[in-house]
């Protein structure tokens, strides 16, 4: 087992470039599944604002 | 005159960004999962199961990544090309959305194929990097890539930005020859094609299953990866649009 993860004398450099491979391409998928969950929090924030500048505060002023 | 009519309709339908944000949706999940299994079954083949190279040793078990990693950074340019000259000539958004969140992926394919290069060439040639054509081209397509992100986030106007990397992307194209036939047009230490040549594959069955899962598996990656970040582009643009309010709030 050991020996066939030493991979002959390569071993650095089989694995330094699987390892490479992963984090590179890990990284890649992961950051936009994080940039969706900015971009649902920024736009729900946003329709939450419309909705209070448009909605409450006017209705509170003609109940004046 | 009215079949032509009709395709473009369909086109312009299936493009249009909340039906491209309904299909897609069903598709990732499956391409993604997809490229998982192939990927993991073929890094354990190529890793453990492939013969040991006659001269190489293992050392060669690199090319299952170097190699598939490369072919994505030729194809994931040519798809990046193609997609901004249908935005350009057709005025297809969702093209545009495609080429620019192909940019980065094809970035890190052209990097991982260079960087396991190098890996792969101390043993083997003895040294990191040497300036022949095959390296020097595709060190070239990084900076293509890098160049279009930069112009992209360079230039306010979204729209004039799109323009000026689409003409970017498809003057670009020119190196995708060289860089493919670089090993035969040039005298390198790099070795020639084995697989994407017209003769049979000089490659052993047993080391070729491997390195056409991981390449097939490098592939739906790119497709699953490319509409997650195309449907966040597809998102904020349209952030105006009921139907994306309606997403947001339904997920809130």
């Amino acid at each position: 087992m050991l020996e066939m993860l030493q991979m002959g004398k390569y071993g650095a450099y089989v694995w330094s470039s699987y390892g490479l491979a992963f984090f590179v391409m890990g990284y890649v998928a992961f950051k936009p599944l994080m940039d969706k969950k900015v971009i649902f929090k920024e736009l729900m924030m946003k329709y939450r604002r419309e909705i209070k500048s448009s909605g409450t505060p006017s209705s509170d002023k003609s109940e004046l | 005159m009215n079949i032509w009519k009709s395709v473009m309709k369909f086109i312009y339908h299936f493009a249009s960004p909340k039906h491209f944000y309904r299909i897609s949706g069903k598709m990732i999940p499956w391409l993604g999962w997809l490229a998982a299994i192939l990927l993991v079954v073929g890094s354990i083949d190529g890793l453990f199961f492939a013969p040991v190279d006659y001269q190489q040793g293992d050392s060669y078990r690199i090319i299952f990544i170097h190699v598939p990693a490369a072919w994505m950074s030729m194809f994931i340019y040519m798809v990046m090309a193609t997609a901004g000259a249908i935005g350009l000539i057709w005025k297809i958004k969702l093209a545009d959305v495609i080429a620019s969140s192909s940019a980065p992926i094809g970035a890190a394919f052209t990097f991982l194929a260079l960087v396991t290069g190098a890996i792969w060439g101390k043993p083997m040639w003895g040294a990191w990097w040497v300036w022949d054509a095959r390296l020097t081209s595709e060190l070239i397509l990084l900076f293509l890539y890098l160049g279009y992100m930069a112009l992209e986030s360079a230039i306010e106007d979204p729209r004039a930005a799109t323009r000026a990397c689409a003409i970017l992307a498809i003057v670009g194209v020119i190196n995708i020859p060289i860089i493919h036939y670089s090993v035969e047009w040039w005298n390198t230490l790099h070795q020639g094609a084995t697989v994407t040549k017209f003769d049979k594959p000089s490659i052993h069955i047993s080391m070729l299953i491997p390195l056409l899962l991981m390449a097939i598996g490098f592939k739906l990656y790119y497709a699953s990866v490319v509409l997650v970040r195309a449907r966040n582009k597809v998102l904020y643009n349209e952030q105006n649009n009921r139907w994306v309010k309606e997403i947001v709030q339904a997920n809130a």
